[in-house]
């Protein structure tokens, strides 16, 4: 219900967008309703984007992952006294440092971290940490662990703030359902699910004129029902961004093998990458792995689920690199919380709250950063956050895509040593 | 002094007409057809609201249950036998045993989607759409996924307790999802035992099922699900004992406890009794039900005179829902056309409106899960969010493809003769005159002539994709 103010925001806004024209969208801003073609894409297509910035890629691990099986702290009795069932013995672990090491799943994370490919930063989380999956995932997309600002996500306001003669394929998550993460008060973003067939398709029959006629029937006109509008703009922006994907998806490589591996999380990395590689004007990629929700028999489920990412990132950053691609990619991976530091009856771990977050690409300051948090010196038998996610995300805004952080975080927050210094950084706060 | 629930009063200024007719029927059903919409004209309000909750007798299982029934009795037979031996049971020393386990969750697996189909269908063809309206909302509401629970006679069990209380006691349907074996598993309260308790039920029940966040503390979590220990599932090994709820003490924390500021020996039933006494809990079920029958921004008056009569009718809803179908509100001007058809309400409503009688309903189903509503897998157990977010460039064109889909002929023979004119099409999908600018750009593209491509045109039209 929360996105549904968010929704009201915007259609309001849109409104007065529309009337006054001031930070509309270059296709509304050239008076498309007055053009004859409104759909010329040579006018409306090519508006200017932002082709200085290098790519993010946001992967987010839904349903909580527990990060203490993740990026193990090895060295700590209190470790293994913690969980007699699921720990990670010691001689499995994959060292990264005297006191952490990876979980045995992750062979790929680590042969990337050994390429110095891979920061990974300890102890991330907010205060007063909340442990609803809804409203936790919620914080970390809105970046409002406060909850009083209006439901929109962060990188919303990175392309509403940063980006406004941007495109509408400027961000594009790879499933049925937008984030609101990527949700701002503009249509930027595109939701696909499957490239090939994404667009309008007329019946048998219909043809060319079908679609030329469903163009002309959603032209948005001033002074229509809110929602009504809301679904003009939306058809609108989806025709747009279709014509923009078909012509890519020619470009699609068709061979299926290519290293990635077969489930759905390694493919839409595979289509990210030939995204990249084709020329794609879309900045930010969202991609969604779920099922790390592991209240009981956590082991065996979370090892298949650190495996798929494990081998999905690794196959990706081996294509990046193949393709000449990888100083231009950063990839970033995320949960709503971690879990409980002590095992259930269950074989599974509850809700927790602090974890790491891993940093991938070859622009990396590589290495693990911040401190673990500690293992006795807990709240309520949870982890203690070392730093603020928004830092994590401060530094990518500043240091990656080179903007400034602060009106798109409500406030100031020390980015981290993580990210190598390069071009795009040049206008960081 | 007005109420906000005072019922709708029809007068010439403000007639019960064909308007307000086709939004009570789109609301309380799926895709309502013209003769319908005709007959509850003639009708008048209060007639036509009392029979929306004429409910029929209780629908046997489907019939591809026999399948997985089959496959279990199947499994367990093998089991029982080697149970006599007394030898060691695993799936190392009996090979066999991996394929019967295989088995019978593929079956399970297909009687899932048999399951959905079914449910669509009456979704369709009902005489009480409203009941299986309210089941979706339900389902949506006190959700569990098969994803989890792995067993579909225990997902259509569940679905079978929503459409016996559809519209009755909130009190007494929560009562039933709290010993609903796919609930238990879901939300793993099967495991929840004295000494080891597991939060996942205790906490989403007051997060997300009656109070809503803000009303209680992590104490209350954690006091609340040593409460609910013991309640689980009489035996997990064999398909039939899985199903069946179990209250087992020796595994029950009957300590004292402190729930919502009260002290005492509480069990589940304590603590259903105290969260349904709270403030909190009328206006959050309220609020949940004005959300998907009114506006996804409900009236917060709105929302407080129903929580208020909510209370009043110690939760029975019938008395509620009436009312709020009686009401002014529910006809004001920002209550009409303020929804976005869900997926699954999308399909059944295009079914219907292309007169298909005997559907594809497994790829409808199909279908509706790419809009984003796979029946019996919500995305979390926050169920669906709906609204706008039902909507993005990617959903948009797999509502478009459904709609050509069906057109075409492909899921089912469509009855061509329901859209005779231009006119009629727009009539029998929409129930409402075009805006003149689209009636005009409509018009000119298809020549003032019904067809398939108008149909199509229509039906992915923003205003076919709004309720």
């Amino acid at each position: 219900m929360r996105s549904m103010n968010t929704r009201r925001e915007f259609l309001t806004k849109g409104l007065t967008i529309l009337a006054a024209g001031a930070t509309a969208p270059m296709f509304l801003t050239r008076t498309a309703l007055a053009l004859n073609n409104p759909w010329d894409l040579g006018l409306t297509a090519s508006a200017a984007g932002r082709p200085d910035w290098p790519t993010l890629v946001v992967v987010q691990l839904g349903g909580g992952n527990d990060g203490l099986n993740t990026v193990i702290p090895f060295v700590h009795d209190e470790y293994y006294r913690a969980r007699p069932k699921l720990a990670v013995p010691q001689q499995k672990v994959l060292r990264l440092t005297d006191e952490v090491g990876l979980h045995p799943a992750l062979t790929a994370i680590k042969g990337a971290y050994d390429d110095g490919r891979v920061a990974v930063v300890q102890g991330v989380g907010y205060p007063n940490p909340n442990r609803s999956h809804f409203r936790s995932m919620e914080i970390w997309q809105t970046a409002d662990p406060a909850g009083t600002g209006p439901k929109i996500g962060w990188l919303g306001r990175l392309f509403d703030s940063e980006c406004p003669d941007c495109g509408s394929n400027t961000g594009m998550t790879l499933s049925a359902e937008m984030p609101l993460a990527m949700q701002g008060n503009s249509p930027r973003v595109v939701a696909v699910d499957d490239i090939a067939r994404f667009g309008f398709h007329p019946v048998q029959g219909g043809g060319i004129a079908e679609v030329e006629a469903f163009k002309r029937l959603i032209q948005p006109v001033p002074g229509e029902e809110p929602l009504v509008d809301f679904l003009t703009h939306t058809e609108m922006n989806a025709m747009l961004a279709a014509a923009d994907l078909n012509k890519l998806a020619g470009r699609l490589a068709q061979d299926a093998g290519s290293g990635y591996p077969r489930d759905p999380f390694g493919q839409k990395l595979r289509v990210i990458a030939e995204l990249i590689a084709a020329g794609s004007p879309t900045k930010v990629y969202y991609v969604g792995l779920g099922g790390f929700d592991t209240h009981v028999t956590q082991a065996g489920r979370h090892d298949r689920l650190l495996e798929s990412m494990g081998a999905g990132l690794g196959a990706f950053l081996g294509d990046l690199k193949t393709k000449g691609l990888q100083d231009k990619v950063l990839l970033m991976t995320f949960s709503e919380f971690g879990r409980r530091v002590g095992e259930n009856a269950s074989g599974g771990t509850d809700h927790g709250t602090a974890a790491p977050m891993l940093l991938v690409g070859s622009q990396v300051k590589p290495g693990v950063h911040g401190v673990h948090p500690s293992l006795t010196d807990l709240d309520q038998g949870d982890l203690k956050y070392q730093i603020d996610f928004r830092s994590v995300y401060s530094t990518v805004l500043e240091q990656w895509l080179g903007v400034r952080s602060d009106p798109i975080l409500g406030g100031k927050f020390d980015p981290l040593d993580v990210i190598k210094p390069h071009v795009a950084a040049s206008a960081g706060g | 002094m007005p109420g906000v629930l005072d019922p709708f009063v029809p007068s010439s200024a403000d007639p019960w007409n064909a308007r307000r007719a086709a939004h009570l029927l789109r609301r309380a059903g799926f895709g309502p057809l013209p003769d319908e919409v005709d007959r509850s004209v003639a009708a008048g309000c209060d007639r036509t609201v009392d029979a929306l909750f004429a409910f029929p007798a209780e629908p046997a299982p489907p019939a591809a249950f026999d399948d997985v029934r089959g496959a279990e009795q199947q499994l367990e037979s093998t089991l029982e036998t080697l149970r006599a031996t007394k030898q060691r049971i695993d799936l190392k020393t009996h090979p066999e045993l991996r394929d019967l386990y295989q088995e019978a969750g593929r079956q399970h697996g297909r009687a899932i989607v048999a399951l959905a189909a079914w449910w669509m269908n009456r979704m369709a063809t009902s005489p009480a759409p409203l009941q299986e309206k309210l089941v979706l909302f339900w389902h949506g509401h006190f959700t569990s996924a098969f994803a989890d629970v792995h067993d579909a006679i225990a997902m259509f069990n569940q679905n079978q307790l929503f459409r016996r209380n559809a519209a009755g006691n909130f009190a007494r349907l929560l009562d039933g999802v709290a010993r609903d074996s796919a609930m238990l598993r879901y939300l793993n309260n099967d495991a929840n035992r004295k000494g080891h308790p597991n939060e996942n039920w205790a906490r989403e029940l007051m997060e997300l099922f009656t109070m809503g966040i803000g009303h209680y503390t992590e104490d209350d979590v954690k006091e609340s699900a040593r409460a609910w220990t013991g309640w689980t599932l009489r035996d997990y090994r064999t398909g039939v004992d899985r199903r069946v709820f179990d209250f087992k003490p020796m595994i029950h924390d009957g300590g004292p406890k402190v729930f919502l500021g009260q002290a005492g020996p509480w069990d589940g039933t304590d603590i259903m009794r105290i969260i349904l006494a709270q403030e909190a809990t009328p206006r959050w079920v309220a609020g949940k039900l004005a959300a998907f029958f009114v506006s996804p921004t409900p009236d917060p008056a709105l929302v407080d005179a129903m929580a208020r009569q909510l209370r009043a009718s110690a939760y029975d809803l019938t008395p509620v829902l009436k009312t709020l179908f009686r009401s002014g509100a529910f006809y004001r001007p920002d209550a009409m056309l303020a929804q976005v058809k869900g997926p699954v309400e999308f399909a059944v409503g295009a079914v219907r409106h292309l007169g298909i009688n005997a559907p594809d309903w497994v790829r409808v189903y199909q279908a509706a899960g790419a809009m984003g509503q796979r029946l019996f897998f919500p995305p979390t157990v926050a169920g669906w969010h709906g609204g706008t977010s039902w909507i993005n460039a990617g959903t948009i064109f797999a509502r478009t493809d459904l709609a050509a889909g069906l057109i075409s002929g492909r899921l089912g023979p469509v009855d061509d003769g329901v859209f005779p004119t231009l006119d009629a099409a727009v009539t029998r999908l929409l129930a409402r005159p075009l805006a003149p600018h689209r009636h005009g750009t409509l018009a000119l593209a298809t020549g003032g002539h019904s067809s398939r491509t108008a149909v199509h045109l229509v039906m992915s039209m923003p205003e076919y994709l709004v309720a």
